[in-house]
């Protein structure tokens, strides 16, 4: 556990981070700058998921489609309702998440009392819907995207979400509610024996996941500035997944570190891949996936976390 | 058995499950009394882990109930029957695998936990006083059976008696008042047996548990047991002493007449 004194000293560093961040982020390149924004949106995308597949053992393949009820709902609002004001920003984020929380609720009540694949069918089809019908609403611009999005998303705001969303699920991992999710995932049997509601868990587990794919879906349309359909479609929840499998079903900071890992990469290919003209993206996505698959089956970290290697010892809890 | 109380803690009354055109459970009635050590016995396939997972929750039968208490269980969730003190182990080990010893404990005290997310996002006292004493009470627990050494050992990685023995331990924290151990001896030797025994009537006393028990070698059943009721073909053909289920007929011909 930490000591009081430790724990002040970690929110410390935070605060400190955030005001560098807040004199730096104007000094660096505006490409580097969306990158790192773009790192933080998958990091809440890939610990959202992680929590619903990795830690509570549900596989989701739907993410995108939770991703897009948030993108859609918050830009909606921005463009339509508000306008680019800060504080509505932050509401429109908020309503952008629960709105997608409503819909893994909604989603999740009746499916995760199924068994087996069933979710993972279930949570595709979903997102596949969601493009569908957003294909087909022209009061969001259907197969034209909407566009004129105020752009209000900068690093700062990403690395608030980014750390709140970190804490959130640290933090429900500290207590009986994280442990029940565990629980679930490793036997679902044992989990009743011990008294555990799995539907109640898992629904919870579930909702929370959706609701911050909402909010990552909000951060990226105010950041691009303009969305469309197509954008979430299911590579986009492919992708998202190869992030959590990466980094270890299950540890929060091997799927933050996948997602940053996974933001770059393509990036540091794109001369190679203006000269061949070959899209490397799901190239490079799928031979990771063998190559781990062969090598390091159980992700980068496995179930584990940074702080419980050697290496990093220094920063372990005491 | 006249110093009985007149009300069974458990009672399985008139029990019949059929899978498909498979009638595996027929009529099965017996009761189980407060603080006694019950053995339930018979050969392979007679029905007794059916049995178990009907009083868990985890299959409804087509007919009959189950009463705790004088109050009626059946069709509940297996989760709120553990809540309400009937818990079990496993014919296969069913750990947390991948989890420390001392979380498989603390989980199985799902039920002792009153704070919200909330408690837990901003570390208010209630939390942290609730989690120090599922620690604290967890890790007393496993010093009783000798596993406090292991407590933040991965239990995946404990040899196989010490998993059959957490998943013991994880059934006690889970505040049971009825115990219900699915061939808890299994793949024991001799002497691992016999010690286990000895742990389930020590478990028995200071806990002050009633235990229900599976186990399909008779030897064993005869020296720990208080009563015992065979099944066989998903019936009750006996139900009673060991000495008395020694001497019985139909036992020795169904039962000990075809060791398995
Ligand atoms: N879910 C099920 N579906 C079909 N048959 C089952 C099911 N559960 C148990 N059985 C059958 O019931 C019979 C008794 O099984 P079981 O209770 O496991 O026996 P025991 O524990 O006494 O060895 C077996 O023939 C088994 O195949
Ligand atoms: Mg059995």
């Amino acid at each position: 556990m930490w000591t009081y004194l430790k724990r002040q000293q970690a929110y410390l560093i935070l605060g400190v981070f955030l005001v560098v961040l807040s004199f730096i982020h104007t000094h660096i390149s505006p490409y580097l700058r969306q990158l790192l924004i773009l790192s933080g949106i998958n990091i809440i995308l890939a610990n959202g998921l992680n929590l619903i597949s990795g830690i509570t053992g549900q596989l989701s393949l739907g993410h995108a489609g939770f991703m897009a009820i948030g993108a859609y709902a918050s830009a909606y609002l921005s463009v339509f309702v508000t306008g680019p004001e800060s504080f509505a920003f932050l509401l429109n984020i908020l309503a952008g998440g629960c709105l997608a929380g409503f819909f893994g609720f909604i989603l999740g009540l009746p499916t995760l009392r199924l068994k087996g694949d069933y979710l993972a069918i279930v949570t595709l089809g979903f997102s596949e819907m969601i493009r569908v019908i957003l294909l087909n609403m022209d009061s969001v611009g259907g197969a034209r995207g909407l566009p004129q999005i105020p752009h209000n998303t900068d690093l700062i705001w990403t690395a608030g979400a980014v750390g709140l969303s970190l804490i959130f699920i640290y933090r429900m991992m500290k207590s009986y509610i994280g442990r029940a999710f565990l629980a679930i995932r490793e036997n679902e049997l044992a989990a009743q024996s011990c008294g555990i509601n799995i539907t109640k868990y898992k629904v919870i587990s579930f909702t929370s996941g959706a609701f911050l794919a909402g909010i990552a879906g909000a951060l990226f349309a105010h950041q691009l500035s303009y969305i469309n359909p197509s954008i979430f479609g299911f590579i986009k929840s492919f992708e998202i997944l190869i992030m959590i499998v990466l980094g270890g079903l299950g540890s929060l900071s091997g799927a933050t570190l996948a997602a940053i890992i996974l933001t770059f990469l393509p990036e540091a290919l794109r001369p190679l891949q203006q000269i061949t003209q070959i899209d490397f993206r799901m190239i490079i996505y799928s031979s990771l996936l063998i190559v781990m698959m062969l090598t390091r089956p159980s992700g980068l970290l496995g179930k584990r976390e940074l702080w419980d290697f050697k290496i990093f010892g220094a920063f372990r809890r005491s | 058995m006249m110093s009985q109380p007149a009300e069974a803690i458990l009672k399985v009354d008139n029990l019949s499950i059929a899978f498909g055109g498979l009638q595996v459970l027929m009529n099965v009635d017996f009761s189980v009394y407060s603080n006694e050590i019950v053995s339930l016995i018979g050969p392979n396939g007679a029905g007794k882990t059916t049995v178990f997972n009907i009083i868990s929750g985890l299959y409804r039968p087509t007919s009959g109930s189950i009463l705790f208490h004088s109050k009626n269980l059946t069709g509940m969730h297996p989760h709120r029957i553990s809540n309400i003190g009937i818990t079990r182990t496993f014919q296969n080990i069913r750990l947390f695998k991948d989890l420390t010893v001392l979380d498989n404990v603390i989980i199985a005290k799902h039920f002792a936990f009153c704070y919200k997310l909330l408690g837990s996002l901003f570390y208010t006292p209630a939390y942290v006083e609730e989690e120090a004493k599922a620690e604290k009470d967890a890790l007393e627990l496993l010093a009783v059976f000798g596993l406090a050494e292991r407590a933040h050992d991965i239990s995946k990685n404990l040899p196989y008696g010490e998993q059959r023995k957490l998943e013991i331990v994880r059934a006690l924290a889970s505040g049971v008042k009825i115990l219900l151990l699915d061939e808890p001896a299994a793949g024991m030797n001799n002497a691992e047996t016999s010690a286990l025994l000895k742990l389930i009537h020590h478990i028995r006393d200071t806990f002050k548990i009633t235990v229900l028990l599976i186990e399909h070698d008779m030897k064993l059943v005869m020296k720990i047991s208080d009563r015992i009721i065979v099944l066989h073909h998903g019936e009750v053909i006996a139900d009673g002493t060991p000495s008395q289920i020694r001497n019985n007929p139909h036992v020795v011909e169904a039962y000990l007449g075809n060791p398995t």
